[in-house]
């Protein structure tokens, strides 16, 4: 019964990491959309015609304004 | 279905004689028109063939592709978008501009790969989202490198339709509720399990003391961030109602759960009594997944309310000197002069310039026949030009006063529109007011018998008669339903239509564009003699190609090949007149023929187009706005269910009681302007709940007044605004879907209700007599909600087909 003295702060300290990982994910809209999320892993098996770029929002374009 | 050959890209049947097909995986696969082919084409080239592998359709199919010629028009319309003035209203701009769009068409998770895929290969795209719950994408994109109108015209190419819409203020702030809410219940949730973990532990009598203490901390350490930062939306409810001096369903929820955390909080502090720390957070858990549920259907409702509401720009064009330009609509200015091509809308009311047009005023009016217009005839706008490019003067730049009319008519009737007390809040009001008055009795009659347990027993009976399965009951069978219609093709705007549906037992028809197709066809023919029937259609096609008359136009169909005339002669209103193979020709109505033949009988009781020679009337047809095929079937189905069927339309009368005739419906009342049609339907109203299914511009006011509505859409943006229900696939039979599932929905909720309450009967009791444990109240309170989630989960199987 020792054992449990160990194991429920760990089960703490997990959950609230679990916590700040949920909150990560909804403030990036991962379930804005839980439709097709299962279908995509059938789906992106394909080369894509061409590189995606990255997201857009680190590119160093020097965009004349 | 039948067996016959089916489009491999649409699934609708092929037509017999047409050979078009496309190479997909090596296989040649039929296809059913030219848009079909086009856009499979695209698919294929872009290789994009996991969409055919991966998609889900059923008997339906999906919706018709765009034919190419429509592309065509739809690439001119989308130009328009590129108009900076215009682009303010819906687009994000900076050094990336970002726009988010409403996609038609979209079935499936496969669908919003293909629109992903094909636009992440233009270049200039940084960013593309499709959102498959909502139907939208969401686009970043440089300005510099890509216009917007190619990003709407890469969408059609895969067969979907994409434009901006107008977003709805609602939904800024169902946003942020929503993603408050899934936050707390992740919260909940994570928290339930610990302490259902820890308690199961509490639940064997042998553990000795030092642990059973340690495990309480360790769940009052769980549960306190249910209570502080999960709970709030309850006690916030629950507060606002008290000071409002009225009771809701949070109040005994927020003070059973502040008193079991208190006594709870208290008990492990003190170490003595008893602890209700996995019921506070199971509680929470259950109660925020129904609000969840609910919210996310009212969500639903309100995006695909916003879907709808398109922005399309108005274009017209004005005479400028001597050449005519493209301008905004709303730049348009008094006495300016603008021409209107045949098969557009007329923008503004004004006054007709040319020496005359025919004008299809059905959206505006329900008459389904053309109006002939002449010189300085009144135009309204909404009205669809029917033939050559007409010209006109503006004279009124607001909208006009016939269909401005019809928008405040629209506006009052909405204040009018019944509002039902909803089921949930009924059985909610009663069985809160029931639990506070139970618990306060207990306690005081514990209090005589027992103090020291007096507060233990009262808290029992508080958890123990939790409505968590009744604030389920409703939301869950809600959400199921909306899912289910939406999977049919069938869009809710307003969640509330489901409790209405069955206590319907009248439904209005309108007549043009509803029970009919809204366009002529030719819906009988009569020959002479079999065997000719080829050569006399071909010598109507080609007289009727000299006429302008919207009753000609279907002609245009009825033969493959043409043949030569001569001295073809058009007496407007009357017929044409031709020569072929030294033959004389007359098309046209029977007082024409009689020119020539006085007493010539009509062989065929409806015609009113006969094709005769000089030895008397060779051919006959009924040209006429044709029934939709499924209408006589949708009307005996009502029929047969004892609901009262009413056609209330603008046409003439005759009209509209030869369309009765046929479809056996009895009560009609026709020649109606919209204030007359309101004022029928209030009439109905006073008899019971009234369904309205229409979808003019005529018809709005009706919509938005009766106790449910339908539209299409294919219906004016109008109508759909007044509606509580869209029908996507043009087909009536969804109107037996959506009755189906309303009285399906309602039986559901009332089974949830009975189940919940009837485990309460059973529980209060026992709880009262003081023989309910925590872990008894806990495990009933959780297996009641799962039965009623269960059973609401019914709804989402498939809609039986037939």
């Amino acid at each position: 019964m020792e054992i449990i003295h160990i194991a429920v702060p760990a089960a703490i300290l997990l959950v609230i990491l679990v916590i700040a990982l949920f909150w990560w994910a909804v403030r990036n809209d991962q379930f804005d959309d839980l439709e097709r999320q299962g279908m995509n892993i059938l789906l992106d098996e394909e080369e894509p015609q061409k590189k995606n770029n990255k997201k857009a929002n680190k590119q160093d374009d020097d965009a004349a304004n | 279905m039948s067996s016959a050959v089916r489009c491999f890209h649409c699934h609708q049947p092929v037509p017999a004689g047409l050979n078009l097909s496309v190479e997909i995986d090596g296989e040649d696969k039929p296809m059913c028109c030219y848009g079909c082919q086009s856009v499979a084409d695209t698919i294929v080239s872009q290789g994009l063939i996991h969409f055919y592998k991966f998609r889900e359709i059923d008997d339906e199919g999906v919706p018709q592709a765009l034919v190419p010629e429509e592309l065509d028009s739809l690439h001119e319309q989308v130009k328009a978008y590129d108009d900076p003035d215009i682009q303010r209203e819906f687009v994000r701009s900076g050094d990336v501009n970002e726009v988010t769009l409403a996609v038609e068409g979209m079935t499936c998770a496969a669908c919003a790969w293909l629109i992903e895929r094909q636009l992440r290969g233009l270049s200039g795209i940084q960013h593309v989202v499709v959102n498959a719950t909502t139907d939208r994408v969401n686009v970043k994109w440089l300005p510099e490198t890509l216009k917007l109108s190619d990003i709407l015209a890469s969408i059609h190419k895969v067969g979907y339709r994409a434009l901006p819409f107008q977003q709805a203020d609602l939904e800024q702030s169902f946003e942020k509720t929503r993603r408050s809410y899934i936050m707390r219940l992740g919260v909940a949730g994570l928290a339930s399990m610990q302490t259902m973990m820890v308690a199961f532990g509490l639940y064997y009598d042998d553990i000795d003391d030092m642990h059973r203490l340690y495990f309480w901390w360790v769940s009052l350490l769980f549960t306190a961030p249910v209570i502080v930062y999960s709970c709030q939306p309850f006690f916030a409810n629950a507060i606002r109602a008290l000071r409002a001096r009225t009771v809701n369903m949070d109040v005994p929820v927020s003070l059973a759960m502040m008193l079991a955390f208190v006594a709870s909080f208290y008990a492990t502090v003190f170490d003595t009594g008893e602890v209700y720390y996995e019921c506070v957070s199971m509680f929470a858990f259950l109660l925020l997944a129904g609000r969840y549920l609910e919210l996310l259907a009212k969500h639903r409702a309100v995006a695909n309310a916003a879907n709808l509401m398109k922005l399309i720009p108005a274009f017209a064009e004005r005479r400028h000197d001597d050449e005519w330009q493209r301008v905004m609509v709303k730049y348009l200015q008094m006495d300016d002069e603008i021409r209107v091509k045949p098969g557009e809308p007329i923008p503004v009311d004004g006054e007709l310039i040319s020496e005359q047009a025919w004008c299809d005023e059905s959206l505006l009016t329900g008459e389904s026949r053309p109006i002939a217009k002449q010189q300085c005839d009144s135009l309204y706008a909404g009205s669809v030009n029917q033939q050559s490019p007409l010209i006109m003067k503006v004279k009124s730049t607001h909208q006009d006063t016939l269909l401005a009319g019809i928008v405040s008519l629209q506006d009052t009737a909405m204040q009018q529109k019944p509002r039902f007390a909803r089921l949930a809040d009924i059985v909610g009001r009663y069985f809160v007011i029931g639990t506070l008055t139970v618990s306060s009795l207990t306690f005081l009659s514990w209090m005589l018998l027992s103090p020291a347990d007096a507060f233990w027993v009262t808290l029992a009976v508080l958890v123990a008669t939790c409505p968590c399965a009744l604030a389920l009951a409703a939301p869950t069978a809600m959400s199921g339903a909306i899912n289910r219609l939406n999977r049919s093709g069938v869009l809710v705007k307003n969640a509330a239509i489901l409790e209405i549906l069955p206590k319907v037992n009248t439904l209005c028809l309108d007549k043009t564009g509803t029970l009919t197709q809204g366009r002529f066809s030719l819906v009988q023919s009569w020959f002479r003699e079999v065997g000719n029937e080829s050569q006399y259609s071909a010598i109507a096609r080609s007289l009727e190609q000299y006429s302008e008359h919207p009753l000609a136009r279907p002609f245009q169909q009825i033969a493959v090949q043409e043949v030569s005339l001569d001295n073809v002669d058009n007496q407007p209103g009357q017929g044409l007149s031709g020569l072929h193979k030294e033959q004389d020709y007359r098309i046209g109505s029977l007082n024409y023929i009689q020119q020539w033949h006085p007493d010539a009988q009509s062989p065929l009781p409806q015609a009113n187009v006969y094709l005769c020679d000089r030895s008397g009337i060779l051919a006959a047809w009924q040209v006429d706005d044709e029934l939709r095929p499924d209408a006589l079937d949708m009307v005996n189905w009502f029929k047969k269910r004892g609901f009262k069927l009413i056609m209330l339309t603008g046409d003439h009368q005759d009209r509209a009681m030869s369309m009765a005739k046929i479809l056996g419906i009895e009560d009609v009342r026709a020649g109606l302007q919209p204030k007359d049609k309101m004022e029928s339907l209030r009439e109905l109203q006073q008899h019971g709940a009234v369904m309205m299914v229409g979808d003019g511009i005529n018809d709005a006011p009706v919509l938005a007044q009766a106790d449910a509505s339908v539209t299409f859409a294919s219906g004016t943006e109008l109508a759909q605004a007044g509606s509580d229900v869209v029908i996507l696939n043009g087909r009536l039979h969804a109107l037996q879907g959506l009755l189906h599932t309303g009285t399906l929905t309602r039986a559901i909720i009332r089974q949830n209700f009975a189940w919940a309450l009837g485990y309460n009967a059973v529980i209060l009791p026992l709880a009262v007599t003081g023989h309910v444990g925590p872990l008894w109240a806990m495990l009933g309170m959780s297996i009641s909600s799962l039965i009623v989630v269960s059973n609401s989960l019914r709804l989402l199987k498939k809609p039986r087909g037939g």
